[in-house]
């Protein structure tokens, strides 16, 4: 009899009946088993064979399904008002502030450098893969287990201060984020793969709300410490206008 | 007739008309577009089953058109465009 396990993201039990019990290492630490016989996810073949085709042969099973069920947990969420945004996500200034733009863009970089430049004044809460949880009043943003690459992983959940979208350029340039642009970023970057029109209604509101609650900006930059820099001060100016 | 792929979604984020495409859809099309205001109501006629002489009627009861625009070029256009991107059904999607 496959065993359950339970996650909690975000206060939410997420039980998982895994294809594989090995699948459970990649959780960490705070997944255990649960007493329920019933399972919340569970990946089908169909699903599973969708992700065992973009990744290597050498690739194991259990890891596949660790990937996968990033893209079901992330849709199972919507339904309490939670999902899963990619972007790595630190705290600074007891506000949340995610670095998003595609892979490869130079999210990690800037954290590093950040990290690098000024040591003690951020903390990471997710490397890769956030929980945004819209429930109250305020967007906060959660740990996860998807911390990407490097495994960058820690603070607590706090609300989402800014989102600044990366994009690779030669000069360092901050500014706010074009409306059109950042509606259709923010869809991206959400992980659910909405599958029918409820899903997409509540992804829409979710990046309705962070439209309308906390600043996005566009930061074309060189990943240079001097860019780190260039952004560290824009944030700061914005919170330095914005206290009472 | 002009049929829209179904499981694309029209949808409205902070005042603006987005098309999104549901899983199953996103191999065909991109996964979203913003739609101008003559978009939406082109959209709109499309997804209610309209002909294209109805859509050129719509757009000029909706808007104020100066006489001398050529209507049926515009939706002609914006409407192979749409099919260009995916979000129209061919020939041959409608006979798979």
């Amino acid at each position: 009899m496959k065993r359950i396990f339970e996650f909690i993201y975000a206060g939410i039990a997420v039980r998982y009946r895994f294809r594989n019990n090995s699948t459970a290492r990649y959780f960490g630490r705070c997944i255990h088993l649960s007493e329920s016989e019933d399972d919340d996810i569970f990946m089908n073949d169909a699903w599973f064979d969708r992700f065992r085709k973009v990744h290597p042969d050498d690739v194991p099973d259990d890891y596949v399904e660790y990937k996968g069920l990033l893209y079901l947990t992330a849709a199972y969420l919507l339904s309490y008002g939670c999902t899963i945004f990619h972007s790595v996500s630190f705290v600074w200034k007891e506000k949340a502030w995610l670095l998003a733009g595609k892979s490869g863009v130079g999210k990690t970089t800037q954290y590093l450098n950040w990290k690098k430049l000024f040591p003690k004044e951020i903390r990471m809460i997710s490397g890769d893969m956030p929980i945004l949880d819209f429930r109250k009043g305020r967007i906060m943003v959660c740990p996860s287990p998807w911390n990407g690459k490097e495994n960058f992983k820690g603070a607590s959940p706090c609300e989402l201060g800014g989102i600044v979208f990366l994009k690779q350029g030669k000069e360092n340039v901050f500014h706010e984020a074009d409306q059109c642009e950042s509606i259709l970023t923010l869809f991206h970057q959400f992980c659910p793969i909405p599958e029918n029109k409820e899903e997409i209604r509540i992804l829409a509101l979710m990046v309705e709300r962070i439209e309308k609650e906390v600043p996005l900006w566009t930061f074309v930059n060189d990943g240079t410490q001097e860019s780190l820099k260039v952004l560290r001060s824009a944030i700061l100016d914005y919170l330095e206008t914005e206290e009472p | 007739m002009i049929r829209v792929r179904p499981g694309i979604i029209m949808t409205h984020i902070c005042g603006r008309c987005i098309l999104v495409a549901a899983y199953e859809e996103r191999s065909h099309c991109p996964y979203t577009t913003i739609l101008n205001d003559t978009g939406e109501i082109i959209w709109r006629c499309l997804s209610e089953g309209k002909e294209k002489n109805e859509i050129v009627m719509k757009l000029k009861e909706e808007f104020d058109i100066p006489s001398d625009t050529d209507v049926d070029a515009l939706v002609r256009e914006y409407i192979k465009q749409l099919r260009d991107k995916g979000y129209l059904l061919n020939e041959e999607d409608e006979t798979l």
